[in-house]
């Protein structure tokens, strides 16, 4: 090869476009039903409908704000309609997005919950008395007409289900017709929790995230009811015992919080995250000894590409720092201490 | 008296930068939220599977046919950020399947495209 320039060979673009083409008809191919999986009502064989659900009617392209006041008003939380607009839609593009939709739900101090991706999943949740807000595109995909619908109701038996749409109280839709629609969202669906209240049939890692979202917002409160009902579910879980820890260290609960942090450290003591946290906690209960041993042991044990490393630098230059103005002194701070602002 | 007020601005100045500064520390030294928590450990999830895509003998021999290091796609990989590992993700398990259904292709056609996605190559945006 005498000259390695850029160019490769014409019939190399061919083969790849051939290949890709091939590829992308696969893919296509696949999408034009829904699969077996999906389209199936899993235990429910009955029909369902939350009738009691509200409706409310939209206004021009303003689907998302009244399906989403839909769900939240299921789940108590009923703040006015143009609050909602205000908040979720987007008049530049006439709709809402998925992320403010998630984001409104947690300023009304609820959890918003992703279902998993099929009809049963939807049907379990109508059965526990939740009705599924839904994103559809009802055009096609290269000209997408997308729409934020609520689903109240389903018949097995006539492959029907029931949504609050639009200006439609009770529109009835072919199960496969609305999958079709349904699919071309990637299948997004939401419930929205009380705090305190799981979904049917709870993903953990997904429903911890959403509670997280609540403590990152500074919904305290709100957040520690969500790491108490998983704990209840799944008492061993990490991220829910450090997610109940944080929650109550964030609202001064300081006994608490350490405990939870404990618990995380005699199963894992290589959990630094949960072992600086800890620091903290137990620094401002009085305890500065132990808190400075522990961030101590956090630096000691971080590998040096650790993501939060110089967060763990920044909590122990602040502790060390905040111990050395303590009257009387703290014992032995500065052996703790010695390599603490470098 | 013009010097004085220079000072007293002087002064104001260095006051407020100082307050600021204190702000500034506060905010970053602070017990690390759930969130963050779970986002740095998806991290360290998705790239496990990443490396076990690319350290995949057949992935790793086709690598080194084409003259590419596991290391240099590794470091890349390395590189990106939470958003773009995502959707490097995403679309190296579309590859596999692909792989899997069109076996004539499998680890070439992974390879090609892991190549293109640390951008090593662009074989891809000229089709």
């Amino acid at each position: 090869m005498s000259h390695a320039g850029p160019r490769r060979p014409a019939h190399s673009h061919i083969r790849w476009r051939t290949v890709f083409t091939v590829l992308a008809g696969t893919v296509l191919a696949a999408c034009s039903t829904a699969p077996d999986t999906v389209r199936d009502y899993g235990a429910l064989t009955q029909t369902i409908e939350l009738s009691d659900t509200p409706f409310i009617p939209q206004e021009r392209y303003q689907c998302g704000p009244a399906a989403l006041l839909t769900v939240l008003s299921v789940a108590d939380a009923t703040p006015p309609l143009d609050e909602v607009v205000e908040r979720v839609y987007l008049p530049g593009s006439r709709g809402s997005l998925q992320a403010e939709i998630t984001a409104t739900v947690r300023a009304y101090g609820r959890i918003p919950y992703v279902i998993d991706a099929s009809m049963s999943a939807i049907a379990s949740e109508i059965q526990a008395g939740r009705p599924v807000m839904v994103l559809q595109n009802l055009g096609v995909s290269w000209l997408p007409r997308w729409h934020y619908s609520v689903v109240v109701g389903i018949n097995p038996l006539a492959d029907r289900v029931v949504l609050r749409s639009g200006t439609d109280a009770r529109r009835k839709t072919l199960t496969d017709t609305f999958l079709r629609t349904w699919s071309r969202s990637d299948y997004w669906g939401l419930v929205v929790l009380r705090p305190g209240e799981l979904p049917a049939n709870p993903e953990p890692q997904r429903y911890l995230q959403a509670v997280a979202g609540l403590e990152a917002t500074g919904r305290y409160h709100d957040a520690l009811s969500g790491y108490d009902a998983a704990l209840t579910r799944w008492p061993d879980s990490t991220v829910a015992l450090y997610g109940a820890a944080t929650a109550n260290y964030q609202l001064g609960q300081l006994a608490p919080a350490i405990e939870y942090y404990q618990r995380i450290l005699v199963t894992e003591p290589d959990h630094l995250s949960a072992r600086n946290n800890m620091a903290y906690a137990l620094f401002e209960s009085g305890y500065y000894v132990d808190a400075l041993v522990n961030i101590q042991e956090v630096i000691l044990r971080a590998d040096e590409d650790d993501a939060l490393l110089g967060q763990y630098l920044a909590s122990r230059d602040e502790l060390c720092a905040r111990a050395s103005i303590i009257d009387p002194p703290v014992d032995k701070a500065e052996s703790y201490c010695a390599t603490a602002g470098e | 008296m013009k010097n004085s007020i220079a000072r007293t601005v002087l002064f104001n100045y260095l006051a407020l930068t100082i307050v600021c500064m204190g702000f500034v520390q506060a905010s970053h030294a602070e017990v690390i939220g759930t969130e963050q928590l779970i986002s740095s450990e998806a991290r360290e999830a998705t790239m496990t599977r990443i490396e076990s895509i690319v350290m995949r003998d057949d992935v790793r021999q086709q690598l080194s046919n084409l003259g590419v290091s596991q290391e240099v796609v590794l470091a890349r990989v390395d590189r990106m950020t939470d958003s773009e590992l995502a959707s490097f993700e995403s679309s190296l398990s579309q590859g596999i399947v692909g792989g899997d259904a069109l076996a004539v292709i499998g680890a070439v056609f992974l390879v090609l495209l892991i190549l293109e996605l640390v951008g090593v190559t662009d074989i891809f945006k000229s089709i």
